[in-house]
């Protein structure tokens, strides 16, 4: 996998060029706006991570210029802003995904992951998750072949796991995308949900598959 | 404007130079426009006067000579002399002038009426007294005369005269007209020292409010205008910009405060976040402190974070502008979605989260924002009703505008902490909101995002009996009730 980062603080690039080696992937790095798009432009990349504030070019022109050009490669938008202002800019411009500084990085590269498996990638129908089957279209349960009933809410909430199944997914990117709320409230009103999610699933089992990675979010994960 | 200006500024574009210059020009006119009228007064006056003496003496005149016609033109003059000697003074002659031959006879020697060629005065045509003005060539005074046509037997018409000299009443009029440009002059010279004095009297508090203000700053904003205590415009103005300097003076010393509590906020985590990477570099721990020590770094960070965007979010509504993304949604969804979102957090506290009576009400807002504000309001609720308690949420149309009530049955807020719920940093009780993990910010957000969509948030408490939060939002024009209470415990 290959990845470019345009950023411009020389800290935040190395952070996030050490953090996506770390997790096996080629790193190009650009500091600013016209290196990023020349870079975009002349060479494959998988994934692109773009701070919006850039100099020479802000970051919304470069994803528009990109996008002009025809290249479909992910961007996640890195941005220190107004989260709301510019995630609707952002994703205007064709962003697929953006996150607000101070961000985690272990949620980077769950959104890193996350728009790499979005597109083409089918999902089978049940998805399996070791001995669990979530049917997304008749929308059942089952765990070694018992049925689970679970609430809507809680269906969403598995279904959603199990679609990144290994991979992180943060509280803010479980509120977003299962209750639509964009900013992080203070107490840990996902937490909770999941524990509930957790008593119905793993607890009559022996190996859990719902397992917390601490300070970020939750991975649902067979052994 | 800076002191350099003000000094800088002509005198002649000052109020005080303007004021007196009106003031002076007033005066003028006025004064000559009643110095011209007391003259054409006194002049048409004096004329009328001359007029009907001299109609008199004509009459007389005439009556002699037609007593006379007979007798020689000089018989008659001797005869004039005799009977009017007593009224020829220097200033009055009588004189008789034929209609072809030019004057027959003069009282006064030197007749200064008769011109070179003989021809005299002119010669009226008409029969009564007639009085006209006669400037002859030789005096700088006028005659006044006043003519009566006479018909003496077999010598044909003749006009009996009379004139008066009228360099007395001219010398007069002269008088006048001196006195009265003295008298302008004068008034012209008081009005400009009086306007002057005058100007500068009542534009004083300017000047004083001007001194006062020009040094008016952050540091001493206690400071007020002098005020005169009379009642006048000036007085008022004073007035108004004292409050208006309290209200700067309030509002500025809010945000001192709130600076002041901001720093205050980030510091203590900060100062945390400090002490637990440095006792993670200490080499002495081991494996397992030094993770427990990152994640809780990790949480302080967290709070660092929140507090900031927290900050943001107020300083950005502060600003008012690009604040909110409008949308036009269904109110009642998101109050559900967020209930569920809460329900989980009720249940494991043992409350009862209940929907009460939910009316479909359109919105225009901002979803996120108001998602925030709802959650931020359920958030206290749940925190501080105790467990087997319970939090219902109601919504209601009052009047355009859509209602929602957060009401719980937990320990209430005492009346002397209501009205500074929703100030920044304020907290009812300190110790128990920082274990809570809450900084005081989350109510007044609630209301700057509530005040940013035009609406309202109040809240009402009774100690031991619970709390209500109202919050009024602007909506759409658009009813449909579905009176179904749904609960989730």
């Amino acid at each position: 996998m290959r990845a470019l980062v345009v950023e411009d603080d020389r800290d935040v690039a190395a952070l996030i060029e050490r953090g996506l080696q770390e997790a096996l992937f080629a790193v190009d790095k650009a500091g600013d706006g016209e290196t990023g798009l020349h870079l975009a432009c002349s060479a494959q990349y998988d994934v692109i991570v773009l701070d919006l504030m850039l100099p020479k070019c802000d970051g919304l022109s470069v994803l528009r210029a990109m996008r002009g050009r025809g290249i479909t490669t992910p961007v996640i938008c890195l941005t220190a802003r107004d989260a709301i202002d510019d995630r609707v800019r952002g994703l205007n411009a064709g962003a697929d995904d953006y996150l607000v500084k101070p961000f985690s990085f272990v949620e980077l590269l769950a959104r890193v992951r996350a728009v790499l498996r979005r597109g083409p990638t089918q999902i089978d129908n049940p998805i399996v998750v070791g001995d669990l089957a979530v049917d997304v279209i008749a929308h059942t349960v089952e765990r070694a072949g018992q049925k689970i009933e679970l609430t809507a809410r809680e269906f969403s909430l598995l279904e959603y796991l199990a679609r990144h199944a290994g991979e992180v997914v943060s509280r803010t990117m479980i509120l977003e995308r299962i209750w639509d709320m964009n900013h992080d409230p203070q107490t840990n009103v996902v937490d909770v949900h999941i524990n509930r999610l957790r008593r119905k699933v793993d607890s009559n089992f022996d190996a859990p598959l719902i397992r917390t990675v601490r300070g970020t979010g939750y991975v649902l994960q067979a052994g | 404007m800076s002191s350099k200006q003000v000094e800088s500024r002509r005198f002649g574009s000052t109020i005080r130079f303007r004021l007196t210059l009106w003031w002076t020009a007033i005066t003028l006119c006025s004064c000559a426009a009643l110095c011209l009228l007391l003259y054409f007064g006194l002049s048409y006056s004096l004329r009328r006067e001359v007029d009907s003496f001299l109609k008199g003496e004509v009459q007389e005149f005439t009556s002699i000579l037609n007593e006379e016609e007979h007798h020689s033109f000089a018989e008659i003059e001797a005869d004039i002399r005799h009977e009017l000697g007593s009224r020829l003074r220097g200033d009055l002659t009588f004189r008789l002038v034929g209609e072809d031959a030019g004057l027959v006879f003069s009282s006064d020697a030197h007749d200064v009426l008769t011109n070179d060629d003989g021809a005299g005065t002119q010669v009226v045509d008409v029969e009564g007294p007639v009085c006209t003005t006669e400037q002859p060539a030789s005096t700088s005074w006028p005659y006044r005369v006043c003519s009566q046509q006479v018909d003496l037997a077999n010598r044909g018409r003749y006009q009996a005269q009379a004139a008066y000299r009228m360099d007395q009443v001219a010398a007069s009029l002269t008088g006048f007209r001196r006195l009265s440009v003295a008298a302008m002059a004068i008034a012209t010279g008081l009005s400009v020292v009086c306007g002057v004095v005058l100007a500068g009297k009542s534009l004083r508090p300017v000047q004083q409010m001007t001194n006062t203000a020009r040094h008016i700053g952050a540091q001493n904003l206690a400071e007020r205008l002098a005020r005169s205590r009379n009642g006048d415009e000036l007085d008022d103005l004073a007035g108004v910009l004292n409050e208006m300097l309290a209200r700067i003076e309030r509002q500025f010393g809010e945000v001192q405060r709130f600076t002041a509590d901001a720093a205050h906020e980030l510091r203590t985590p900060l100062a945390a976040l400090r002490c637990r990477v440095e006792l993670a570099l200490d080499h002495q721990c081991d494996e397992n402190e030094w993770r427990q020590l990152l994640e809780e770094s990790l949480g302080q960070f967290d709070t660092l974070s929140r507090i900031t965007n927290d900050l943001l979010l107020l300083a950005r509504a502060d600003a008012g502008r690009n604040f909110l993304n409008l949308d036009r949604f269904d109110l009642t969804e998101t109050i559900r979605d967020l209930v569920d979102l809460y329900s989980a957090t009720a249940n494991e506290h043992r409350i009862e989260l209940v929907c009460e009576r939910m009316v479909a009400i359109e919105v225009d807002a901002d979803a996120m924002r108001i998602r925030q504000l709802f959650s931020n309001l359920l958030d206290n609720a749940l925190k501080y009703t105790p467990p087997g308690g319970r939090v219902t949420v109601g919504m209601a149309r009052y009047e355009n505008k859509a209602e929602v009530r957060v009401c719980d049955n937990g320990p209430g807020i005492a009346p002397e902490h209501i009205a500074h719920v929703f100030d920044r940093f304020y907290r009812v009780d300190a110790a128990r909101t920082r274990t809570t993990g809450g900084c005081g910010l989350g109510l007044s957000i609630c209301r700057s995002i509530a005040e940013a969509h035009g609406g309202t948030i109040t809240m009402a408490s009774r100690l031991d009996v619970g709390t209500e939060v109202v919050v009024r939002l602007p909506a759409n024009r658009k009813v449909s009730t579905t009176d179904k209470p749904t609960a989730h415990t």
